[in-house]
């Protein structure tokens, strides 16, 4: 049933009976005096749209904080009673989990728990994949009998899984010819010295510092035994050799939000980068051929994590898993799908996308029409096949999931010395 | 193209302003170009200077920030204070020449201002994670050094007061001690280095310690705070590791990227400005280049255009203008032309040439027309000489018809005088009845022929413009009396009552020509007697003043009679000469034809008029006017002083009253009308002093009337009648029944004044006579000078008669004898044509042989005024027109021989 059948049936539902009531029917704490959820995380998943979507379809009041993935790291961790839910990546869980600021959630509340795919329950997708350096989003979901995060399969777990994505960089097809997802394009190309002040990292050392490593690695440069968890020696000789390259004006910056990224390749500053999948997405909406390359040596995956605030009971806590349980109900899913981002139980969003949408960002088959972003402009040309191919294909080769290393502190001094040499 | 735009095209004037625009326009675009340059100049001037300006901004803020970063870096280190008051120090300078720098960035450069706007945001950024940092800074000291270090302190504490009973208790409590002190080094080792081996170590050393001090035997209450005392340290110092963490993330990473991120937009912004800096300079230096060679390009097409304008005005303008002024210089000079340049083109030299090809046309007419003039002014010439042979000619044959009129005038004249004068004579000698009968036909048939004559002279003189109007003061009143006895006889032979009515205010005396005028009158009422058979003739005048003169009199009479009448046609024609009514007219009526037209003549030579309005079967009415003058003395004509009247009574039959009523108010008496009936009604009213006027119309009135004048008459009551013309009688009859005056229509009013003061003759019975008889004597001796013997004969008859004695002479210079040999003669009549001396020769012989007293009378056919002028001029006193009739002797000689006693003749 597509969408569109599925908002008529709906509206004809509707037809009997007052608007008010058809909106708050399904939710039964919906009838109390609304509830003000307040959210914490980043721009990726605090939309407006999303909030005002809830807030219609849940009758809570919401109240979204976005900021910087430090500060609200740090607020959170400290300040628990700030919060009812937190939204951010796997790689912050540990930390929160461990400063206490988060409670497990309980499996049985999660109305769709069961559609949840292995990729956060196993970690495998499918049976031939890469599970991937660092912190892989399994091994921290399960709140294990001891009160840590581990693999096993409890009645709890740390965080909902929800959206989640694989990056890479993005070049300009423009300048640099396109590459084969997984044959000919590799994270060596930033190193790469023909592209020589036009490159540009991401500033953040756990997931910038992955790219870098990865480019090392593949240029041949270096090599790790964890990619995930780099030692401090290797930071040193990793950092000697990029503090030289920075020095040779190699990197051109280092953006710390999606719309700077957008305005570095857009303005011609950059011709190859670090890059998030919408600033990929705006740029090809305003027609600037920003390829999101699909390296052989495989993708830097991320998880999104929801998780819930130690200081938040009751009422609260209703209206929290509610919010969760919405965002796992399809609408939201297949909102952000439109944005290159996947949801963790796929087919509910399906409902609520077109086959072309569907084939498009999930099956990673050539557009068969226009398709339109989120803000209603036309993202994808018809015909374009997204870089990397399917969900399935593209989550079968990650090569690292953004972490929090042991050596993060240090890492920090000496990604200060790259970034400012 | 359409065609007015090739005609307005083809024009020279729009040429000519075609290229004077050109040239303006060339001119207003090198001054345009220099402007242009001269601004382009300073504005890329001021650019360099504004970018030399921004670089040096750009750089010191390159330098803050760079600063900006080394005080953060020594506050992560120091957490000094003033550091911080570092730190806004630079940061206020900063963010001061950031706004300087906005000011100085073009509005539209939206780059820069976007590029500018980031710095802003970056550095905002920077500050308030400086500000987290700090706070953060002093929250980690809070944290290490007021939580933790005291903590693990009071721990030291608890384990140095614990009592060890057993070695085993000893060496678990030294080794708790020794772990708690490793975690407290590490927990150091961490704030000074903030490395994860180091957290390990204090989490393991810590972890350890703990499991020491647990194993050693507490009290409860010891033990309870002992464990809460590690559950503290270890919650601290994770907070203590996450504030690190969060700090060093902020500083290392947030901070340092917003500060690298302003510091590339900064460098950006100066190697931009730079370049700009450079491609003023270069823009400078091209855009006077630029000039100078616009410059150059638009002097060089200026002169060009110049030249060409030059050429083309040379060509198109200059050239055949010279030969168009040749064409014309050679046209003025009147030289031939063959052939005429520039005709066929479409601008003003070729409308000139078009001008000269007319102007030659025009000079080839005016040759022709000349020639043709002057041959046609020769002929005029000659024309003329014979026109002027022709009115000499003509003014000769004038005077020859002039000399033959005063010929033939003088010619018929004298023979008719002779018959007319013999005519009368021979009425003298007693003759029988029927003798007299035909003598009197034969005297009126003459007198006829006379006037006849009369006319035609007097028509060839008005013809000739001889005819002269006199100008002399006369008695209107003998105007009247001459004109009424001249109709009043004609009128009655046909039975037809005439009425005639003066205004009473007309003057009394008049200037003008009363022989012409009485002539017009009595022409006038002559024709209206003739053309009426019964009825009455009423002659009205009336005058008024001349306006704008100051005696000046215009006088009009109406002559209205009851007369056949006039047709429009008729009218049409009645004043032209030799007309009638019609040509049967003057079968039944007789007469010439010229009465009329002379009229007409007559009165516009007296400045005025003649109208008629006419009907035919009823009558007509003939208006003639005169202007004249009146003497500054000049009576009204009606002029009555009555000695003590008191009132007249007038008893007439109204409306027919035979007084005019104008005429009884003129009177200056009280005047009561009545009818006749009442007459006896109003006797007694009458007073013996009053007046009494009665119109009697016929005998059958007066029967009717005669018992009441009767009373009138025995109350010796003045009365007189008034009657009309006819019956004829009645008037005789009324004054010899009652012995009074009677007044019959027509009457003058100085026969109405003589009439109430019973002065009044009536005499109506008076008949005229065929030869007038003599009413007076007189005495003298008279010299007749007279070749015809006829003349001699009559004229001697009338003398005689005169009771004068004569002597004649048969020419004049028989005359000049007499008279020096006899110089007795009372008066001397001479005729003055005749043989060897005439009249005028004699007359001024005479005078020259010294008698310039002696009256001398000229005695003329020629009745013309120039004679009669030449006749006073020769000295003569007086002069007489042939054929002297008795009356007018008689007239002539008693103005100047004294009068004997009537001698009675039968």
């Amino acid at each position: 049933m597509d969408n569109r059948r599925r908002t008529l049936i709906k509206n004809i539902a509707c037809a009997g009976i007052s608007a008010t009531a058809c909106i708050k029917a399904p939710y039964v704490f919906a009838r109390q005096r609304p509830v003000t959820l307040r959210v914490l995380g980043t721009h990726v998943t605090l939309q407006e749209s999303l909030r005002q979507r809830a807030m219609h379809d849940l009758g809570i009041d919401l109240q979204f904080s976005p900021g910087g993935s430090a500060a609200v790291l740090q607020q959170a961790s400290m300040r628990p009673q700030s919060f009812d839910l937190y939204e951010q990546w796997s790689n912050s869980i540990q930390v929160l989990w461990r400063s206490g600021a988060i409670q497990p959630i309980d499996k049985k509340r999660i109305r769709y728990w069961d559609e949840i795919n292995n990729l956060t329950k196993t970690g495998k997708l499918t049976t031939d994949a890469r599970v991937g350096f660092g912190d892989a989003p399994f091994k921290l979901l399960h709140v294990q009998k001891k009160r840590t995060l581990g693999p096993d399969h409890t009645g709890q777990i740390s965080f909902l899984p929800y959206v989640h994505n694989v990056d890479s960089f993005g070049y300009n097809t423009d300048v640099i010819p396109a590459g084969e997802d997984y044959l000919t394009e590799s994270w060596g190309w930033l190193l790469d010295e023909q592209y020589r002040g036009k490159v540009a990292i991401v500033n953040a050392p756990t997931i910038g510092l992955f790219d870098l490593a990865l480019a090392l690695q593949a240029k041949g440069l270096h090599t790790f035994d964890d990619v995930g968890s780099l030692r401090k020696d290797e930071l040193d000789a990793m950092f000697n050799t990029l503090i030289a390259l920075k020095q040779a004006g190699h990197f051109n910056g280092f953006w710390t939000s999606v719309p700077e990224s957008v305005d570095y390749m857009r303005s011609g500053r950059t011709i190859i980068q670090s890059m998030f999948s919408p600033g990929i997405t705006q740029l090809n909406g305003e027609g600037i051929p920003a390829r999101f390359a699909a390296p052989k040596e495989g993708y830097r995956g991320w998880h999104g994590v929801m998780c819930l605030s130690s200081a938040t009971e009751g009422r609260h806590r209703d209206a929290a898993y509610e919010y969760m349980n919405w965002w796992l109900s399809g609408w939201p899913g297949a909102f952000i799908a439109r944005q290159g981002y996947y949801i963790s139980n796929p087919a509910r969003s399906a409902d609520y996308l077109s086959d072309a949408e569907w084939d498009y960002w999930y099956g990673g088959e050539p557009a068969q029409t226009d398709l339109k972003g989120t803000d209603g402009q036309i993202v994808v040309k018809r015909g374009q096949r997204r870089t990397g191919g399917s969900y399935q294909k593209r989550f079968s080769n990650v090569a690292v999931w953004n972490s929090v290393m042991p050596t993060y502190e240090y890492s920090l001094q000496k990604w200060y010395e790259f970034i400012s040499s | 193209m359409p065609d007015w735009f090739l005609l307005v095209i083809r024009s020279l004037r729009v040429q000519v302003f075609l290229v004077l625009g050109v040239l303006v326009g060339l001119l207003i675009w090198q001054g345009f170009l220099a402007r242009q340059a001269q601004n382009e100049y300073q504005q890329s001037l001021s650019q360099g200077q504004q970018a030399v300006l921004k670089v040096n901004l750009v750089r010191e803020l390159e330098r803050d920030v760079l600063d900006l970063q080394r005080n953060v870096l020594i506050f992560k280190e120091t957490a000094s204070p003033s550091v911080v008051s570092r730190f806004d120090l630079i940061m206020a300078n900063i963010k001061a020449n950031l706004a300087a720098l906005t000011q100085m960035v073009d509005n539209n450069d939206n780059e820069e201002l976007q590029r500018i706007a980031n710095m802003q945001s970056h550095l905002n950024d920077y500050q308030v994670n400086f500000s987290a940092v700090v706070m953060d800074r002093s929250r980690r000291k809070e944290v290490f050094e007021d939580d933790l270090l005291l903590e693990m302190d009071e721990l030291f504490r608890l384990l140095e007061r614990y009592q060890w009973k057993t070695p085993q208790q000893q060496l678990t409590l030294t080794e708790a001690k020794f772990y708690l002190s490793r975690a407290k080094t590490s927990a150091f080792r961490y704030v000074l280095s903030p490395e994860n081996q180091y957290v390990e170590a204090f989490q393991q050393a810590i972890s350890v310690a703990r499991q020491q001090t647990s194993e050693l035997a507490w009290s409860a209450e010891l033990r309870d705070t002992i464990d809460h005392t590690f559950e503290d340290v270890e919650n601290d110092f994770f907070q203590l590791t996450q504030i690190t963490r969060g700090y060093l993330y902020l500083v290392n990473v947030v901070m340092a990227g917003s500060a690298n991120e302003f510091l590339y937009l900064a460098k950006q912004l100066n190697s931009l400005e730079t370049q700009r800096l450079i491609e003023a300079n270069t823009h400078i230096k091209q855009g006077l280049e630029k000039t100078n060679r616009q410059m150059l390009w638009s002097s060089v097409l200026s002169i060009t255009i110049a030249a060409l304008i030059a050429l083309f005005f040379g060509y198109r303008v200059m050239l055949p203008i010279k030969r168009i002024t040749s064409v014309f210089n050679k046209l003025a000079d009147d030289e031939n032309i063959d052939k005429i340049p520039g005709r066929s083109r479409q601008d003003e030299i070729g409308e000139l040439s078009r001008a000269a090809a007319v102007f030659h046309h025009k000079n080839q007419q005016t040759e022709e027309l000349l020639s043709r003039a002057q041959e046609l002014n020769s002929r005029q010439i000659a024309m003329n000489q014979e026109l002027s042979l022709a009115k000499r000619k003509a003014e000769q044959a004038t005077q020859s018809k002039s000399m033959f009129l005063a010929n033939m005038s003088h010619e018929i004249r004298t023979p008719m005088n002779g018959i007319i004068g013999l005519l009368d004579l021979l009425g003298n000698t007693p003759l029988n009845d029927e003798q007299r009968e035909f003598l009197k036909k034969l005297s009126l048939s003459s007198q006829i022929l006379m006037s006849l004559i009369n006319d035609i002279l007097d028509f060839s003189k008005i013809e000739a413009g001889k005819l002269h109007i006199e100008t002399i003061e006369f008695s209107v009143q003998s105007l009247f009396d001459n004109l009424l006895a001249n109709i009043t006889t004609r009128a009655r032979e046909k039975n037809l009552n005439v009425h005639f009515f003066v205004e009473p205010t007309l003057p009394s005396l008049l200037n003008g020509d009363p022989l012409r005028i009485n002539q017009v009158l009595l022409n006038l009422c002559t024709n209206a007697i003739k053309f009426t058979r019964n009825g009455a003739i009423d002659i009205r005048l009336e005058h008024q003043p001349i306006p704008d003169t100051e005696h000046g009199v215009q006088i009009r009479v109406d002559v209205t009679d009851t007369g056949i009448g006039m047709n429009e046609t008729q009218l049409a024609t009645i004043f032209d000469s030799f007309t009638q009514a019609d040509g049967s007219t003057s079968r039944t009526y007789g007469g010439t034809g010229l009465g009329l037209a002379i009229v007409k003549n007559l009165t516009e030579l007296m400045g005025g008029g003649v109208a008629v309005t006419s009907t035919p079967n009823v009558g007509s009415t003939f208006s003639v006017t005169f202007s004249l003058s009146r003497p500054d003395k000049s009576p009204a004509v009606l002029q009555w002083k009555p000695t003590d009247k008191k009132t007249l009574w007038y008893f007439c039959k109204q409306p027919d009253a035979l007084l005019d009523t104008r005429y009884l108010d003129a009177l200056p008496v009280e005047v009561k009308q009545f009818p006749q009936a009442e007459l006896g009604n109003r006797c007694e009213d009458i007073d013996e002093r009053d007046e009494v006027i009665i119109d009697i119309q016929d005998l059958e009135q007066h029967l009717a009337l005669k018992a009441q004048i009767e009373t009138l008459q025995q109350r010796s009551i003045h009365f007189l009648f008034v009657t009309d013309t006819q019956p004829l009688n009645l008037g005789q009859l009324l004054a010899k029944k009652w012995h009074t005056a009677v007044l019959s229509h027509p009457f003058t009013p100085n026969q109405l004044v003589q009439a109430l003061d019973r002065n009044l003759q009536t005499d109506s019975s008076a008949e005229l006579a065929i030869i007038e008889r003599p009413s007076k004597q007189l005495e003298g001796h008279v010299l007749l000078v007279e070749d015809n013997a006829i003349n001699q004969l009559v004229a001697g008859q009338m003398l005689t008669r005169l009771g004068l004695t004569f002597d004649v002479a048969e020419d004049g210079q028989q005359a000049v004898t007499k008279i020096v040999n006899s110089p007795h003669y009372s008066i001397v009549l001479m005729d003055i044509q005749m043989p060897n001396m005439d009249g005028y020769q004699a007359t001024r012989m005479i005078r020259e042989r010294g008698f310039p007293d002696l009256l001398i009378c000229g005695l003329s056919a020629n009745a013309m005024q120039e004679d009669k002028d030449k006749a006073l001029a020769a000295g003569m006193n007086d002069y007489l027109t042939k054929p002297i009739k008795l009356v007018q002797l008689e007239a002539l000689l008693s103005k100047y021989l004294p009068q004997s006693p009537p001698v009675e003749t039968s």
